[in-house]
């Protein structure tokens, strides 16, 4: 196998690349603009013909140093190496690599089997955490009563206009050409016992329903908001007789 | 390096992934790259009808156009009967029908890229659900050249990427970019394996929403109060967009909030035309139909937030268009949407199907108009800093060159077994 070392490697990084040496893998030198044909590149930056490059295995190890211009080309490297979880995450969510790509490898060991599988395609990913999906709070607490009201009276409102579910400009109609009238009219009739004396006076009674219900709701926030209103001024007859009595 | 973009349609046409897909393309053709087109010659997917140029340069990219089938009253029906059957059953033999009645079907376009796809060193296949992609992962396939494919799966609607011949492309394609974290997740449930998916998403050229006029000079433009508060809708008509669900929050609330004016702009469906009757007695309902660009911007920098209550975004391009414009956007919790809009930090999201939902996220805005100028700052920045075009395109470069270096190890991987 042979391995190209592209940028300036600290101790622990020629430790590793001794290790392939000793096992008679082949280890070269890359310059930053002129890199040689390789079955991994091993880099700790990442140069332009590297952005460009079309064949081999890119490996980007930030463990030792992660800095700013070359985390941000991350997202060019086949496989990103990092020490711990919190620079794993900087390059998940900042640097847009994907979190597949992206392995926390605390020694020489961990690395060397992901480089082995890597070059023969059996590296499994690394986790992909899912998408966090949450449930809508409009939660009021953080608003003032006047704000809290308007927004409990908006969601009142909405639902009185959901009250009547009927559909009342629904016709049963056909596009079939020349016979289509026939076959709505067929249609209409079929369904109307059905309609007429069962399903429409039950859905007229919902409506009705749910209507009173809706208004009966909105009388409740009246009250709730006359009742704090007094309360609120109770509160100040208290606080200005207490300062009175101070 | 050599990349060919297949598309169904392409700009002037209007639409999310086709201007995903020009803004890509040119921005790859301004790195260096050498980027062709290859589309169809239509602006409307609902007839596919042929009425644009064959060939066309635009910004440094080659447009071949081609011809397809006209998509005419029994090629819906074909689709529909194959839909219903297909998802009643599963059976492979309703394909057919979907195959053809979703079209685009271009022979024209599938012999030119059997002769002339050799030459480019990577296909790139733009939206799943038109059968383009498909006929072009088949050929790419005989070809042996590596496939990315931009699926802008609508995640709640199975049919754009759950059908037989479409699970096919995503399993066997050597990249997918999805647009959004759940879009990902989503392929990955189907099986599709985790080192071939990225999310990218879709980024705006910030150039191009370049706009010199101020709330109070746009609001004059178009009629709007000054003092007032204005809820944008900004899409084609349909019901899936909800336009009639963010009228009936804004009618809810009206009476609360005389301040509020509303303003829908985009193209009217006969559907939409026939609906604006019942809302004529609401007073501050503003119309537009289709615009032009810039007046889009108009109406973007004339209103205080952007409401699109859609039930089937594959990514919402017109959030970033709000955002960029330091507006708050009102959306639905759907998963493509929840993972690119953070509720309360830069715009506010209802349940799906629940109206009172959406009608508190607007009086909540309404209510604490402070807060809503923070939200639409927090999505500007959530924009410059992660969807411009430059950065969507060194994204989709670095991915093309993964794509491509995978490519040669599965050859070479290949060849070695072999001898």
């Amino acid at each position: 196998m042979k391995i190209c070392a592209v940028g300036q490697q600290t101790d622990a990084q020629r430790k590793l690349l001794q290790l392939f040496q000793k096992r008679g893998d082949e280890i070269i030198s890359g310059a930053e603009d002129l890199l040689p044909p390789a079955e991994i590149y091993f880099c700790t930056t990442i140069t332009k013909p590297l952005e460009t490059m079309n064949r081999g295995l890119v490996i980007l190890d930030l463990r030792f140093k992660m800095q700013p211009d070359v985390a941000a080309k991350a997202i060019y490297a086949d496989i990103c190496l990092v020490l711990g979880e919190s620079d794993r995450q900087t390059l998940i969510e900042e640097c847009r690599c994907e979190p597949a790509r992206v392995f926390v490898a605390a020694d020489n060991r961990r690395v060397f089997e992901i480089m082995e599988q890597g070059v023969r395609g059996t590296l499994p990913p690394a986790a992909v955490p899912p998408s966090p999906v949450e449930a809508t709070r409009f939660s009021t607490e953080t608003l003032s009563p006047e704000q809290a009201m308007a927004q409990i009276r908006a969601r009142l409102q909405s639902i009185e206009r959901q009250a009547d579910v009927m559909l009342h400009n629904y016709q049963v109609q056909s596009g079939v050409p020349i016979v289509g009238k026939f076959i709505a009219w067929f249609r209409r009739n079929l369904t109307a016992h059905l309609r007429e004396p069962y399903l429409d006076p039950m859905f007229k009674k919902q409506v009705a329903f749910n209507t009173q219900i809706a208004h009966e709701l909105q009388t409740l926030l009246s009250m709730q908001a006359d009742l704090l209103h007094r309360v609120d001024k109770l509160e100040q007859t208290i606080f200005s007789e207490n300062d009175e009595n101070d | 390096m050599r990349f060919l973009h297949v598309s169904h349609q392409y700009p002037p046409a209007i639409g999310g992934s086709e201007k995903y897909i020009a803004d890509l393309s040119e921005a790859l053709a301004a790195r260096g790259h050498q980027v062709d087109v290859f589309t169809t010659r239509a602006t409307d997917y609902h007839s596919w009808r042929s009425e644009l140029p064959p060939f066309e340069r635009r910004n440094g990219v080659a447009v071949y156009r081609f011809n397809s089938f006209r998509r005419r009253n029994y090629m819906w029906r074909m689709l529909h009967f194959g839909l219903r059957n297909y998802w009643r059953t599963r059976s492979a033999r309703y394909e057919p029908f979907i195959f053809w009645g979703g079209g685009p079907n271009s022979m024209e376009m599938a012999w030119a890229m059997w002769q002339r796809a050799k030459q480019y060193d990577l296909i790139h296949l733009n939206c799943l659900v038109y059968t383009h992609v498909v006929y072009g992962y088949w050929i790419a396939k005989k070809l042996g050249l590596p496939v990315v494919v931009t699926p802008h799966a609508h995640i709640e609607q199975e049919q754009t990427y759950n059908i037989g011949f479409q699970r096919k492309v995503l399993l066997g394609a050597d990249h997918i970019i999805a647009d959004t974290t759940a879009e990902r997740d989503r392929f990955l449930e189907i099986g599709v394996n985790p080192w071939q998916v990225s999310v990218n998403g879709v980024g705006l050229d910030l150039t191009a929403y370049r706009h010199d006029m101020d709330t109070a000079a746009a609001r004059r433009k178009l009629n709007l109060p000054e003092d007032a508060f204005v809820v944008l809708f900004l899409g084609r008509k349909v019901r899936y967009k909800g336009w009639d669900l963010a009228l009936d929050a804004y009618a809810s609330l009206r009476e609360q909030f005389p301040q509020l004016h509303f303003l829908a702009v985009g193209p009217e469906t006969d559907e939409s035309e026939k609906m604006w009757t019942h809302y004529q007695h609401i007073p501050g309902i503003h119309i537009m139909g289709k615009v032009s660009e810039s007046e889009k911007l108009t109406a973007l920098q004339a209103c205080d937030c952007l409401m699109l209550p859609s039930a089937g975004e594959a990514f919402g391009i017109v959030f970033l268009e709000a955002w960029l414009m330091g507006k708050p956007v009102i959306g639905l919790r759907t998963k493509a949407i929840a993972s690119l809009v953070q509720h309360g930090h830069d715009g506010l999201l209802a349940e799906p199907g629940n109206l009172a939902d959406l009608t508190t996220a607007l009086a909540h805005l309404v209510t604490k108009p402070q807060l809503a100028r923070q939200m639409g700052q927090n999505g500007r920045q959530k924009v410059l800093q992660h969807y411009t075009t430059d950065r969507i395109a060194q994204k989709t470069e670095a991915i093309y060159m993964q794509t491509l270096r995978h490519h040669w190890q599965k050859t070479h991987q290949e060849m070695n077994g072999q001898r």
